[in-house]
């Protein structure tokens, strides 16, 4: 359930979901964005200053942050309401909880009886929705601009009054568990994602779940949400994003109007201690009543820091991501699909923008007639490859020609616009971060690519699991019957 | 294809101007994408909305040409040949075109469903790299090579594929719906082929089916984008003109209407996914706008339809159930889909034909039918707020030939749209006695 994955009709390339959320929409395999991997693009030259300028920020008394940036192609707007809280600040023994809560934020405040925020949003021809993530919660609506202060109203409203009805939690939470049988439970891919988070955080949270273990899910009562609405739904710990055809001081104005008079509370801070490094890598293999074998393997690896955002590994890492895995030209396709024909997927995933440490991953399926470990093999000699010599000046240049135009075609989507900077500020980066960062990309050379190739992509830095497919019962396979 | 009868029909129109008003009942507003039309030298539609704040362009070619096309013994060419597309072209192999693609920064694809090909391309619209990346974008079109060791590659490839399809529910369940829904006809067969027919197609099959149906003739234009209306003609006219003009592809049969029935397939997994419904409306039907008023009632409209309610809020049963018209050019479907936990799965089918049942007997109130209709007007804007969903509209304006203004009418027939027009076409396009219903899932002692 981490993240999601979606692939073409018969499968070849796995597309990994750049952000990781769990949608509260109606069983449509709804995913929020949109490129396989998650470079940052380098925009056009000047384009600093433009971005710069059509982005405001305030923050009111009462803590809660406002940023603004104007779209005035079309008269509409979305509004995001992002909460610092989310799976990874779960203990143990209530994995899941933020994303429970998220459900129930649609079922009843002081004011809004179960369900009458969605009717209410979309008798105004809103679209809504929320997702919970790693280390977010965040709420939305799109709408035609002047429906603004409707959004504001709504979620000023529940950022402190929900009731949390027993009856209602009764009902949604088996709605939750229906949602993880169906992402996970009957999804072999989830589920691997979901072991092999297991197996590779020892201590970090980012091993459990977002949708929550079943049995945590089975023990969830109403008092636990409760406890988490109080310590987390606060204005000084969330952020409004609001991205569309409006003027930042109307915008501005009108947060101060519906937030301004809400409470800050005491918002205790969450950090995990850092993961512990192995002596060794270590591997394992799951068996599954499946029809494909797959792996996943991840290498820990920093994440761009608050503390010192001009660390220039975890750009490296992106361009390096983008070598192997970025496109139809990128080694991984040239070579472990087309030239030796091991794989017949093959996907990669690293995420610099993350609150604790993280991981890059590499997974796929073997060719059919070549088995799993020697897929694997064939991807450690891509890997020893980018160990031991620099990165070619074509290589790079392809990929900084991909990221300049994935930022232009990014800045089409209004929505994507506003879950950037709702990311960035949710995990404790600045929204400029998205420009310095760019810039930070294009300085990237080819032997910095190799440095953090050589330093974690290294045996004893490795986690890996493997789906073994196992047979169903003969009674049990899929075989047609009549009647029912 | 009516797009081409209503558009050759009006020779003397060279140039065809429509301002789409938005007018929808909140409040009004004025963002106009203007949808210029005009047709090549040899007929070819060309819809185009210039856009020029953000410095890209993207590009949709429809061409008349989907998987019911495939002789039934090699299903999956249409989808293969539009694969393979980008595998390759006279004078580059598949390494150096894709080098030379992503080298650009452009996005170059094509896809299959029944009724047609769509080859699409983005690109920023810089003129050096907006140059280059289209003349790549024309060789696929016009000199892909179809290699053979590429084939046997993407075959194989494919294979995997469908082993990968075996492990969804909800992928086995759609190909047992739809093969009920409309059988022995090209709609209910798998666009992507299956094992034996795949094993059918060699090099020359991809190559005549290139040479037959990608031609001018089957071909529809639409482009969004940071460029002009005489940029885009002259490019068009270049692109086309390694584009044969061959011959108009004819029309897929009127499939036959299957008997109301009931399938269970045993599946290993937790929950079982449930489709009901029957046969539907194709495209260009006139009912098609109350029709979509009544289905965003009943099961179209997130957590606030009759089944969401019903189903979700009120029982738990499920995280997902929706009802939908599906359309294409000879036919169409009505279907309700959910999935809940295997015990439950009788239950959840009895209330899902107690809804529909109820719902088709009695209608829904005036307020549900208002709301609705407030609804789909009010939320309109969203459905052109970007380039892409702009392109997207614009595809099937081209493609389906609906009348150029169809976005302003759209609004207008929404709001005409009243209780008595919802039951009319409720009890006409809902019939609770014809549903085609297939269950997949585990035994219900599991969990």
């Amino acid at each position: 359930m981490l993240k999601f994955k979606k692939h073409s009709l018969v499968g070849y390339s796995l597309f990994w979901v750049a952000a990781a959320l769990v949608l509260v929409s109606c069983g449509e395999q709804e995913v929020m964005q949109p490129s396989s991997q998650q470079l940052r693009p380098v925009t056009g030259s000047g384009s600093l200053a433009e971005f710069s300028a059509r982005v405001h920020e305030e923050t009111l008394g009462n803590g809660l942050r406002i940023i603004v940036k104007e779209d005035h192609r079309s008269p509409v707007v979305v509004s995001q309401v992002w909460y610092k809280v989310g799976s990874s600040y779960e203990p143990e023994g209530i994995t899941g909880v933020s994303h429970v809560l998220e459900h129930m934020m649609f079922k009843g405040t002081d004011v809004y009886g179960p369900n009458e925020v969605s009717q209410i949003i979309a008798a105004n021809g809103g679209s809504e929705n929320a997702f919970t993530g790693y280390d977010y919660t965040a709420y939305f609506q799109q709408w035609e601009k002047s429906r603004l202060p409707l959004s504001f109203e709504i979620e000023s409203n529940r950022m402190q009054n929900l009731l949390l009805s027993k009856d209602e939690f009764i009902k949604e939470i088996e709605v939750v568990k229906e949602e993880r049988r169906m992402r996970t439970d009957d999804n072999p891919d989830a589920w691997l994602y979901e072991q092999f988070g297991f197996e590779a955080w020892q201590v970090s949270p980012y091993g459990q779940p977002i949708i929550g273990w079943r049995k945590d899910l089975d023990s969830m009562a109403v008092a636990d949400l409760a406890d988490w609405y109080e310590r987390y739904y606060a204005p000084n710990n969330a952020t409004v994003v609001v991205v569309g055809d409006v003027i930042p001081d109307e915008v501005f104005e009108l947060a101060e109007e519906w937030f301004g008079a809400l409470e800050p509370s005491q918002v205790e801070l969450n950090n995990p201690p850092p993961e512990p490094r192995f002596a060794s890598g270590r591997d394992k293999t799951v068996e599954r009543i499946a029809r494909v074998p797959s792996f996943i393997r991840g290498y820990y690896v920093p994440v761009i820091s608050a503390d010192n955002p001009k660390d220039w590994e975890p750009y490296a890492l992106e361009v390096l991501v983008y070598v192997l895995d970025g496109g139809q030209s990128a080694r991984f396709e040239k070579t472990l699909v087309r030239k030796q024909q091991l794989a017949a997927s093959i996907w990669t995933s690293y995420d610099a923008t993350t609150r604790l440490d993280g991981l890059i991953t590499f997974g796929g399926s073997p060719s059919q007639g070549v088995s799993t470990d020697e897929l694997i093999a064939g991807l450690e000699e891509q890997l020893s490859l980018v160990r031991s010599a620099p990165v070619s000046q074509l290589e790079l240049d392809r990929v900084k020609a991909q990221l300049k135009a994935a930022d232009v075609f990014e800045r089409d989507s209004v929505f994507y616009q506003a879950m950037k900077i709702g990311r960035l500020v949710t995990i404790g980066l600045n929204w400029e971060l998205e420009e310095t960062r760019l810039e930070k990309i294009s300085t990237v050379t080819p032997e910095q690519v190799m440095a953090v190739a050589k330093k974690y992509l290294v045996a004893n830095n490795a986690t890996t699991v493997k789906l073994s497919p196992k047979e169903s019962n003969p009674e049990d396979t899929i075989n047609v019957g009549e009647g029912a | 294809m009516s797009a081409y009868r209503i558009l050759r029909g009006l020779t003397n129109l060279a140039v065809l101007v429509v301002t789409i008003l938005m007018l929808f009942t909140l409040q009004t507003a004025s963002a106009a994408p203007e949808i210029q039309v005009w047709e090549t030298q040899h007929g070819v539609p060309v819809y185009f909305v210039e856009a020029h704040e953000i410095p890209m362009v993207q590009v949709s070619m429809g061409f008349k040409a989907g998987s019911a096309n495939d002789p039934t013994d090699k299903l999956g060419l249409s989808s293969l040949m539009s694969q393979m597309l980008t595998m390759g072209v006279e004078g580059m192999g598949q390494d150096s075109l894709a080098e030379a693609i992503e080298s650009t920064g452009a996005q170059i694809g094509a896809s299959s469903d029944a009724d047609k090909v769509v080859a699409s391309f983005k690109s920023l619209s810089e003129a050096g790299i907006f140059q280059k990346a289209s003349e790549l974008f024309g060789k696929t079109l016009s000199k892909p090579t179809f290699n053979p060791d590429v084939l046997e590659r993407e075959r194989a490839r494919r294979l995997v594929g469908l082993e990968r399809q075996k492990q969804s529910p909800g992928v086995m369940a759609g190909k047992a719906y739809a093969a009920t829904l409309f059988p022995d006809h090209p709609y209910g067969l798998p666009a992507s082929g299956d094992e034996s027919t795949l094993a059918a197609i060699d090099q020359s099959d991809l190559v005549a089916f290139h040479q037959k149906y990608i031609v001018q003739s089957n071909l529809v234009v639409a482009v969004v984008g940071d460029m002009t209306r005489p940029q885009v003609e002259s490019w068009v006219d270049g692109l086309l003109a390694s584009i044969p003009l061959g011959r108009l592809a004819g029309d897929v049969s009127v499939p036959m209407v299957p008997a109301a029935s009931e399938q269970f397939i045993s599946f290993d997994s937790q929950q079982s996914t449930i489709l009901i419904g029957h046969q539907g409306i194709p495209r260009g039907h006139p009912d098609f706008i109350p029709l979509i008023v009544a289905n965003y009632i009943l099961g179209g409209g997130g957590l606030v339809s009759i089944l969401a309610d019903e189903l979700r809020e009120k029982r738990g049963l499920t995280y997902g159930v929706s009802s939908g018209f599906s359309r294409m050019v000879s036919s169409g479907s009505f279907t309700i889909r959910l999935q809940t936990r295997n015990d439950k799965r009788d239950e959840a089918v009895g209330l899902v034909r107690d809804v529909l049942g109820e719902f088709v007997e009695n209608g829904p109130s005036e307020e549900q039918v208002q709301n609705a209709v407030k609804h789909l007007a009010g939320s309109f804007p969203l459905s052109t707020d970007s380039n892409s969903k702009v392109g997207r509209i614009l595809m099937a304006i081209a493609y389906y030939g609906l009348p150029v203004d169809y976005l302003q009418t759209y609004i207008a027939e929404l709001e005409a749209v009243d209780l008595k027009r919802v039951n009319q076409v409720v009890k006409q396009h809902m019939r609770p006695e014809d549903l085609i219903q297939v269950v997949l899932g585990g035994s219900v002692t599991e969990e």
